[in-house]
Order: structure tokens, then sequence, then C-alpha cells
């Protein structure tokens, strides 16, 4: 079939795609000064230990072959080591990239709650408190620093209200964190660890706040202007004409809008991974994104590149699936 | 629909023309200030950017302390006369700093908001003149759009720490950052627009009538494609101040004592925890207010870029009653 | 107001014949835009149709014809506006009506044929779906019931292979097809009045003689009334009882088709009728320059005085009464060619 042609084509440009990424993301990282080997022993290290380490880690070779065996190891799913946690990058990552998707999950979800209903009303309605709200909410969460929010929200409901315990990680220290999947919602429902996962609720609550009140402001934009659109239009006006009521109008006049909003959660989903990490350094959520930035200001290179190709995955898969998802929506990409 | 107006078929004079152009600038003037009248909220922007402006060029003359003298025998004071915004860890009066951080902020998402935009525009109208033509330029226009494809699947965020880092910190070399990754957006908006300009009658022409690549991208393709990309100039700007604070946060952008708006927040933050929240919120406060005003004022061009809206407000400027239409 | 305005409801009306379905009395819409006077799409528009009956609209572009059908369907676009006049549909002025009443009837009791269908229908749902919410809505049937009907009416539409088509998406039609399927919608409630909109102006020659032929079976099986809209006379000529000329918002004259096309009395619907023959003397015969000799433009006049050969200075100072000349005949101008 033409179509699993086409997807089959996707598929086989991800390659060069991904490799052109992982190149880039090396040139980088190579080009950040700092000598990982004088970091990793420290102030007191003899440069002879040091030049046998840079030696043992392979960074006196030159680095187009620096690259290449980079690349072998990848082949074979070696990531290589951070230096900071003395772990290889895989494990390191394997732990850190579920609490990221945990969390960048939840978020977009309760950013949806808030982005689509709002967003219909402001385009149903031209006045009402509503429809300013729908107007404004997207240029204020917009301008809002999402850093600066979770101060606010970390201020006002755990200093001041105590309603929520820790705002530190992701479930209480005192607790084992359940280890079924690396997401601890699932994982501890999983297990029948109701304190575990009532401790790990809590503790997203209010990072998943910050983001999903920041984001549910594009979304919310998104929503309007296309439901804006498709209720002006066309076919829109044909089913009034035929005399349908309103309220099946704007249902359909949203299931034609619904190409624009899968767009446009995809496009986040892909840039919350790494664009999390200011919330997540500030809720010590030991998330991928703050791994990435913490092997960047210590020249840390492995867990960059790593983070790096792991995101730039993830954003091909959902563009991918989103594109599975259009497909099932829009009968005219069929042909 | 309204029955087609007679038009005039007299070929128009230049005095015509140029009265015309005139006249078309003083009615998008009137339309400006229409705009602004039924819409408040977007004259706020327009307000707020420049008075942030102002303070940032007049600080000297606004601020009661200075922004960078540490006295700790007032450290973390709550808001008082004589701090206005209180005193954080070190004693320095919070609002003097928050007076004089725009002057970091702006300028470094200003000039990077106009770097990015000179370069993504030039390259992408070229680009997008060139698209999948044959011989070099093609190949060298599809190599960019590659490139640009690889810049934009890397994390922003990480990307321009990594920049930083490679630079060494600086003010100059935030700005680089900023730049860079805003250059594909800028690319993108022109490519787009310039791909569905080639294709129109007028270009045909000239490239018939022997005017050389060049001349056309310059003065057919640019001026004709330019709209949407600078639309988008004022929440660039925005978004870079934005950038700028969540850098200097993790301590990869501007550093101290240096006064700016995220490092600020970062500096602040240990003590929000503990109850203090004044040299937290107001620098966060002032970046948010400023930050919404650029969103404001781009948000005001979308509107006047969309004729339909544009026709709506006029009409909507005549008081009339809605009869059942 | 309607006898002053010299339109319907003369004595040239027969006493005996039944009360008319549609009646549209001095019918004006403008549209108000931003820094200029408001546009006046209709300027007095009155006429009726009797039960059964086919009135045809013709005019050209600009004429008033779309704003007209979308008056009487009560969905003029902003920034129009029905300034006055009464539409009186069985009885009931429609203008008076809420919107919610409106909705009620539109679609059930009269209902409206589009031109470019497959502009106009929803992409995403696939036909049968699309006649059967119709079906669903007015008729309140449940939706198996639904997709019956929706079947049957592809099959009396002439749609070949219909249950498969049932299934189809607009974009996969044929622009012959989609006509069909904008037929089956309207008549899908069996309405006693249909406004065809251009409906076959988009088409090929033959598509077009068979989507006529369709409404023609159509129609006059169930004795719907029309009002026919077109800018092809020819059609006219074929289809309808009684022809409508429209120029500039205004009905200029109106008479039963045989009668017309023996002998049309407005200058205007001589010179539509030279364009259409392919005698260049006649079109020339009926063609003046226009912007010729035109004394101050008060606005007052004839709308037609600039273009039409037989004006005189009464024309651009006297603006002329829709009259009747004849039974069931009427013109509005102060020298009609006399037949």
């Amino acid at each position: 079939m033409a179509i699993l042609r086409y997807l089959g084509g996707r598929l086989l440009f991800l390659v060069p795609q991904m490799v052109g990424i992982v190149l880039v993301g090396f040139i980088l990282i190579k080009a950040v000064p700092g000598d990982p080997a004088t970091l990793m022993l420290g102030p007191m290290a003899t440069p002879d230990s040091i030049a046998k380490l840079r030696g043992d880690l392979g960074l006196d070779k030159p680095v187009t072959t620096q690259f290449l065996i980079y690349l072998k190891k990848l082949a074979h799913g070696d990531f290589g080591t951070s230096w900071q946690t003395t772990q290889p990058v895989l494990e390191d990552l394997k732990v850190r990239f579920p609490a990221t998707l945990e969390l960048v999950t939840f978020g977009l979800l309760l950013a949806l709650a808030i982005g689509i209903p709002l967003g219909i009303v402001s385009a149903v309605r031209k006045t009402g408190f509503l429809a300013k709200l729908g107007d404004s909410y997207g240029l204020v969460a917009g301008a809002l620093p999402d850093f600066w929010l979770a101060l606010i929200l970390i201020y006002v409901f755990y200093s001041v209200l105590g309603w929520v315990s820790s705002p530190i990680g992701r479930i209480d220290i005192t607790m084992v964190p359940p280890t079924a999947t690396g997401f601890y919602t699932l994982g501890s429902l999983l297990e029948g660890n109701w304190a575990a996962f009532r401790s790990s609720i809590q503790h997203l609550v209010l990072p998943v706040a910050t983001l999903g009140l920041i984001n549910a402001g594009p979304i919310l934009k998104m929503t309007q202007s296309t439901m804006q659109r498709m209720l002006q239009s066309d076919f829109s006006e044909y089913e009034r004409l035929c005399g349908l009521p309103e309220r099946l109008v704007m249902r359909h006049a949203l299931r034609n809008a619904l190409p624009s909003v899968v767009t446009i959660v995809s496009v986040l989903y892909g840039f919350l991974i790494g664009g999390a990490v200011l919330v997540e350094i500030v809720f010590s959520w030991g998330g991928a994104g703050q791994y990435a930035v913490q092997g960047v200001l210590n020249s840390d290179f492995n867990p960059v590149l790593g983070f790096v190709i792991f995101s730039a995955l993830f954003s091909l898969v959902v563009y991918f699936t989103v594109d599975l998802v259009y497909l099932a929506i829009d009968p005219r990409i069929r042909h | 629909m309204p029955p087609a107006q007679a038009s005039s078929s007299a070929a128009p004079s230049p005095h015509a023309a140029r009265r015309s152009a005139r006249a078309r600038s003083e009615f998008a003037l009137r339309y400006f200030v229409q705009l602004l009248r039924t819409h408040p909220g977007y004259a706020a922007g327009y307000l707020i950017v420049v008075i942030v402006s102002a303070v940032a060029v007049g600080a000297p003359l606004v601020a009661p302390h200075s922004p960078i003298t540490a006295d700790l025998s007032v450290y973390l004071q709550p808001p008082s006369i004589s701090h206005p915004f209180g005193t954080d860890g070190t004693g320095m009066d919070v609002f003097s700093r928050v007076i004089f951080a725009p002057r970091v902020d702006l300028v470094i998402a200003m000039i990077g908001t106009v770097i990015s935009a000179v370069i993504g525009i030039a390259f992408g109208a070229w680009g997008g003149y060139f698209h999948e033509t044959s011989g070099p330029r093609g190949f060298l226009s599809n190599s960019m759009m590659r490139a640009a494809d690889v810049i934009q699947a890397f994390p922003v965020f990480v990307f321009a720490i990594a920049l930083v880092a490679v630079i060494g910190q600086s003010i100059a070399s935030v700005v680089f950052a900023v730049a860079f990754v805003n250059i594909p957006i800028y690319l993108r908006l022109m490519r787009s627009q310039a791909l569905s300009i080639r294709r129109m009658r007028y270009v045909e022409a000239a490239f018939v009538s022997g005017m050389s690549d060049l001349v056309i991208v310059r003065r057919h393709i640019l001026p004709n494609a330019i709209a949407p990309a600078l639309a988008h100039l004022s929440v660039n700007v925005g978004w870079s101040i934005l950038l700028t604070a969540g850098l200097s946060f993790v301590g990869a952008g501007v550093r101290a004592p240096t006064p700016e708006w995220g490092s600020m927040i970062a500096m602040g933050f240990p003590n929000v925890m503990t109850g203090q929240w004044w040299p937290s919120v107001f620098p966060g406060l002032a970046l948010a207010v400023t930050v919404y005003g650029f969103a404001l004022i781009g948000a005001s061009i979308e509107f006047m870029a969309d004729p339909r809206r544009r026709r709506a407000l006029a009409n909507a400027a005549a008081p009339a009653p809605q009869a059942k239409s | 107001m309607a006898l002053a305005q010299g339109g319907v409801g003369t004595e040239a009306a027969a006493p005996t014949s039944p009360a008319p379905i549609l009646e549209v009395d001095d019918l004006e819409v403008a549209y108000h835009v931003y820094g200029a006077a408001p546009v006046r799409a209709l300027k007095g528009v009155s006429f009726r149709i009797a039960p059964g009956e086919i009135l045809g609209v013709v005019g050209e572009s600009g004429a008033g014809k779309t704003t007209l059908s979308r008056a009487i369907m009560g969905v003029v676009p902003a920034p129009g506006r029905i300034e006055r006049g009464r539409i009186s549909f069985l009885g009931t002025n429609l203008i008076e009506l809420e919107d919610v009443e409106l909705t009620a009837r539109r679609g059930r009791d009269l209902s409206m044929i589009v031109a470019n269908p497959r502009g106009e229908l929803n992409p995403l749902l696939p036909i049968a779906k699309q006649i059967a919410n119709v079906a669903q809505v007015h008729l309140g049937v449940a939706p198996p019931r639904a997709r019956e009907m929706a079947l049957d009416m592809l099959r009396s539409v002439a749609i070949p292979d219909p249950e498969r088509r049932m299934r189809a998406y607009p974009h996969e039609l044929s622009g012959g097809m989609a006509q069909r399927v904008v037929i089956a919608i309207a008549l899908l409630c069996k309405p006693k009045f249909v406004i065809s909109d251009d409906a076959t102006s988009g088409l090929d020659v033959t598509v077009q003689a068979q989507i006529l032929e369709l409404l023609r079976t159509l129609v006059r099986e169930k004795g719907t009334s029309m009002l026919y809209i077109t800018r092809d006379t020819g059609v006219a000529a074929n289809f309808c009882d009684r022809i409508a000329i429209m120029h500039q918002g205004e009905i200029v004259e109106e008479a039963p088709t045989g009668d017309f096309f023996a002998g049309p009395e407005h200058p205007y619907s001589n010179l539509l009728l030279a364009a259409f023959a392919h005698d260049p003397a006649l079109r020339q015969r009926w063609s003046a320059v226009a912007g010729e000799a035109a004394p101050e433009m008060t606005g007052l006049g004839c709308l037609y005085a600039d273009r039409c050969v037989r004006r005189e200075e009464r024309c651009f100072r006297e603006h002329p009464a829709l009259r009747p000349v004849q039974a069931a005949r009427f013109v509005r101008c102060h020298f009609p060619v006399e037949r």
C-alpha cells in the first residue's frame, strides 16, 4: 500500500537525520573547553595520571577518530560513562528519562485540560468574561518564566499554605521508589504501594501545575484560532444553512480543528523533553534535561550526547506517531 | 456579498499614485489608532515597552541605590520605604537591581533578535528562491534546510548553554547563543513565503527580462515575503528575554553581580522556601510584565496584518445594533 | 406599502389563485462598511411565488441574486443587514422570527441548493452521515432510519452505486455527484420551497442537463415551489414558469416565461438576451456606451439609465416604479419596449 511505502521512506530517512544530529552534537561538545580528565581527577592530580586517564578515555586521538569510535560504541548500545555519576549514561538515562517523561506527560495533559475548553469557549463567544480570559491567557502564560512560576507556587502552596509536602524530588525521601517501570505513579500502582503512589502524586502536583499552566497557553491559542476559522468556514455556513443547530455545527468544527491541536501538542511534547529543564532544576526532579545541563556545565560529554540522542529520537517517534494519527482522522490524506 | 463597485478605469497619474500612497498610510494610521482605542490591552503593551525602555536608559537617574553595592548590614530586609522591593541575601537593593536589569536583558534580546532575523531572513529568502533547483545553489539551499532541521532537533536550552560554554561566558556569548537558536525560525518563515512568491508572474517576468537572481531576490522576493517574519520580531524579543533569564538562572548566562532578572531569581531561590519571597518575586514580575508587553505588541501586529480582522474592526467602529442577519 | 411601490398585489393576479408560498415585500438589504456609505445590495425587492411554481431570477454578477437567496434563508453574512421589508413564508414573516425558530424551519420547510458543493460539504464526514444528520435533526428519526433515508435519497438523485458511495467523502466525488448530494440534502425533508443558487453553473454542459432534468422531475412531482437563480437565460427559458430580471438590487422585469421570451419589454432584458444570441448586430442595438451624456448623477434616476439605449432626460430624474403592464407582467421602465 502506498501508505506503508510512504511511512517506510520516512523511517529510512531517520538514520541519516540521527547521524547528523549526533555529529553536530559531538562537534559542539568537543568545542566546549574543559578537560574531562582534569575535572575527574580533581585539582591534586599529577600530570602523569591526567595523561594516562586521557589515554584511557581515548581523548588523545584525533577528533574524527573519536567520533567514529563513539558511533561504533553507540551501535552496540554503549553511550559511554558519566564521570560525575560514574555510571554508564544509558543506565542514568533509564532512570532520568522516564522521570522527565512522566512529568511532561502529566503536564501536557493538564495543559490540554485547561487549554482546549478555554480555547473553544473564547472562539465561540466573542464577548464575556471567559472570552477575554481566553484572549489574554495565551499572552500571559507565554510571558511567565516557568522557573519563576514554579517558585511562586512553592512559596504559596508550601511555605505559606503548607498544602503540599516537600517540593523536592519525585517522592518522599524516606520511601523506596517503585522499580517496576521508570514511572513512579504507574510503578507504585502496579506494586500496589498506595503510600508511594500518594507521595509521588503529591510531589507531582506543583511541577505539573507549573508546566500545565504555562503550556496551556499555546494550546489555547491554537484551539481558539483554528476553531474560529472552522466556525467561519464554508462548510460550517452550509451546515447552518441546512438548519443544523449551532451545537452540532460546533462539534463538527471541533472535529475539523483537531489536526492543528494534535500538531501543537506534538511540537510541545518534543520541546518539553529538554524544555522542562528549568522546572526540573527548581524541584530537584532528577530528570534528563537537568542531567544534560549539568553535563554541559561540567564538561561531562557523554551525558549530553546521550540526552541529545534520546530526545531527538523521542521527537522523531512523536512526529511519526502524529503522522499516523493524521491518517486516522483526516480522510483526505489517505490519497 | 456586496455588489462589485465600478472601478475607475483610467491609469493613475504620478500625483494620484503618490496621493494614494499617502492616503494608504493615513488610513493605516487611522486603523492603528482605532485598534488601540478598541483594544486597550494592545495599547498597554506599547506603553509597557516604552516604559521599560525608558527605565533601561534612565536607570541611573531612577534607582535610589547602586545596583551592585552590597551592604550586609541590611540583608534580606522586607520591602520598605527606603527599599521598595526589599534587599536580597547580600544586602543589595532589589529595586535598583530590577531597574538596572533591563539594560542587560533588553540589549541582549534585541541585538540577538536582530542578528537572527537578518541572517535568517537573508538566507531564508535565498534558500526558498533556489529550493530544488538544479546546480550548486539548489544543493546549498537544500543542505541549508537540512542543517536548520538538525539545529531545531536539538533541545534548545541545552544547545544554548553549550554555545555559551564553547565561547566562554560573557554577554557577547549570550547574545550569540540567543541569535543562533532563533535563526531557524526566520529561516523557515522567509523560506515558505519565498517558495510561494517565486511562482508569481512578476518574478517570472523579472527573470525573463534578464534580471540577475540576486536582484530578483532583493527587489521582489524580500519585500513581499518579509511580513510574517517582521510580525514575529516582537514576540521573539520577549522570548529571547526569557531565554537569557533562564540561562542566567542556571548560571550559564550573565554572571553576578551584574543585575539581570534571571540571575536575581536564582540568587533569591533558597530564600523563597524560608519565606523571603521578595528577592525572587519582584524580578520575575518585572520580567513577566516586560515579556507580556512585547507579546502584546506582537499580537497587535498580527491583528493588523490580518485583513479580515482589520475589516471587522473597522465595521465594529460603525456603531449600529446588530439585527438578525 | 406594497401597492404604493407598484409591485405585487394588484388585480393582475387571478382572484382564485391559492395563497403564495413565499411573498417578498419591499426587501432592502445593505452592507455597512467602515468609512463608506452603506452598500444597498437589495433595494426594495418584491415578488411572490405560488405553490408549485418555479420562478427564475436572472441577472449579472453583483445584481443581488445571492443576497436575495441568503436573505430569504436568514443567513445574510455580516456586515449585511435587512433594513426593511417582509419575507412572508406560508404566512409567517421570517424576518421577525427568533434564530431558533428560523433554524428549525431551515432545511426542513425551506431549503437551498448551493453552488460549489465540494467546497460546502464537510470534508471530514462521509456524505451519508451528512444527509443523515439533516434527517435526524429535522425529522427526529433514529440513526439507523436516517441512514436508510439517506440511501433512498441517494437513489432518488440517481447516484450510481449508492450503497458504496454512502461512505465516500466529499473530495472523492466529482462535481456532478457532489451536486446531487447537495440536492438530496435540500429535498430530504420534502420542503415546500427550495432555492437553487446558481446550482448548475460550475458543471459540464452534459452534467448540467442531467441535473436540470433531475430537478425538474423531483420538483414537479412533489409540487415544490422553487426560486431558481441563474445567469443563464437559456436555462431559465427551459426550466422556469416565470422569469424575474434583476439589475443592481432591483427587479426590473417580471413575466411568465413564454411571454417574456416572446418579447422582453425592459431594455436591460433585451440586452441580456442579445448577449446570448450569436448576433453582433443585435447586441450592438441594445448596448449603449456607458458614462456618456449623463447629466449630474443625482442618484435619483433609473439605475439602468447609464447603459440604456432608450434613455431620455426623464430617466435620470425620476426613478421608475415596477408597474404592471399586462396580466401578471411587470416592468420597471419609463419607456418599455412595446410588444
